[in-house]
């Protein structure tokens, strides 16, 4: 039993590492914060592994919900203790035509994604940098398609507020 | 003027970050693999409570002490695994190891903390009349483990409990998923440190 265990988890981990890696980093500030989200995340499919569907596709949606939660979970404590913070803006919008500007110009966005809550930064980031529809998000998150349009829709009005 | 999209796409770190360790993704691999299964899923925060709760009164009365990380809990004790060497550098800093007449010469940075830590729980210690404190690490707290003392065999590994260094081996292996402390620890000192361990 435990080695097929081992064997079903390493297929899992195999399968879907790259791509929760790819969706943490978009989620969270460095490469070692996102590695550490991935890790809870299969830690806790190794260690409630009769909840892990049998199916692919239930197998992602399975990981990239745990994901989410966990990192709602950790953003929740961070904002509670940085509520005072003062986001950084800079005037992107307009477009960085050097190095130094494009660097402010990147942290000004993360800076703004980090206001976003996580279920809807995953959704924006999903959608516009993976090119993911809306009904493969929906059925990805388990949301209705409207849910995940009404998400899309005021996560940009939270960007172009910030950035603009 | 740039649409939110395109700022997006500018901004995002996979169109510029260097690809990821395939060594750190091996450890991290086999860190997954090592995980002991839970006795049942925990669902939901209410659930852990009481999963924690249940294995803490079975815990006791068997006389050993065991907490899972399935929750928050803030951390009593302070923790840290720091690099260390037998000489002073510079970068170092010196620091006198508990119980024993000699010095080592700490790193700066932490290698793993509190954060990092999945459970604790009392052990007999070496010699056998002594008492331990085993720790398993989370799989991040493993894969940090296995990269520090990769580069390290031959050399000490500083383990500190409240800024006081209570132990420093010397790195024979490379370590990840488990360590035991060992210390001039009475009874009351090792429930405090398991008990105050835990935490984020």
């Amino acid at each position: 039993m435990s080695g097929q265990r081992e064997e079903r988890l390493a297929a899992l981990f195999d399968a879907h590492e790259e791509r929760l890696y790819r969706l943490a980093r978009r989620l969270t500030g460095s490469p070692d914060e996102a590695d550490d989200l991935v890790q809870e995340t299969f830690l806790k499919a190794a260690q409630s592994f009769v909840s892990v569907p049998s199916e692919r596709s239930g197998e992602e949606a399975w990981l990239v919900r745990v994901l989410i939660n966990i990192r709602r979970d950790q953003w929740r404590r961070v904002r509670v203790r940085t509520r005072s913070a003062a986001l950084l803006r800079a005037p992107v919008a307009a477009g960085a035509s050097d190095p130094e500007s494009a660097l402010i110009a990147k942290r000004a966005v993360w800076s703004a994604l980090d206001r976003l809550p996580p279920r809807r930064r995953a959704i924006v980031v999903m959608h516009e940098l993976d090119g993911r529809g809306v009904d493969a998000i929906a059925s990805l998150l388990g949301l209705a398609a409207m849910t995940v349009r009404w998400h899309l829709s005021m996560a940009r009005r939270d960007l172009r507020r910030l950035l603009t | 003027m740039k649409s939110i999209p395109e700022l997006l796409r500018d901004a995002d770190p996979l169109g510029y970050e260097p690809p990821r360790s395939q060594t750190d993704r091996i450890r991290r691999r086999q860190a997954i693999l090592e995980t002991r299964p839970s006795a049942a899923p925990i669902r939901s925060r209410r659930s852990a409570l009481v999963a924690i709760a249940a294995v803490a009164v079975g815990a006791a009365a068997t006389g050993t002490r065991y907490w899972t990380r399935a929750t928050d809990l803030v951390a009593a004790v302070r923790f840290e695994v720091r690099l260390a060497e037998t000489t002073p550098g510079p970068g170092l800093r010196e620091a006198e190891i508990s119980g024993a007449d000699r010095k080592i010469y700490l790193h700066e940075e932490t290698v793993v903390s509190n954060a990092d830590i999945a459970e604790a729980r009392i052990v007999t210690g070496n010699p056998p009349d002594s008492i331990g404190i085993a720790l398993t690490f989370t799989p991040g707290g493993s894969a940090k483990m296995a990269g520090a003392t990769h580069d390290h065999l031959g050399r000490p590994m500083a383990i500190l409990i409240d800024g006081r260094v209570v132990m420093a081996p010397t790195v024979r292996a490379v370590t990840s998923t488990q360590a035991v402390i060992t210390g001039t620890f009475t009874k009351a000192e090792a429930d405090r440190i398991v008990g105050g361990i835990i935490g984020r």
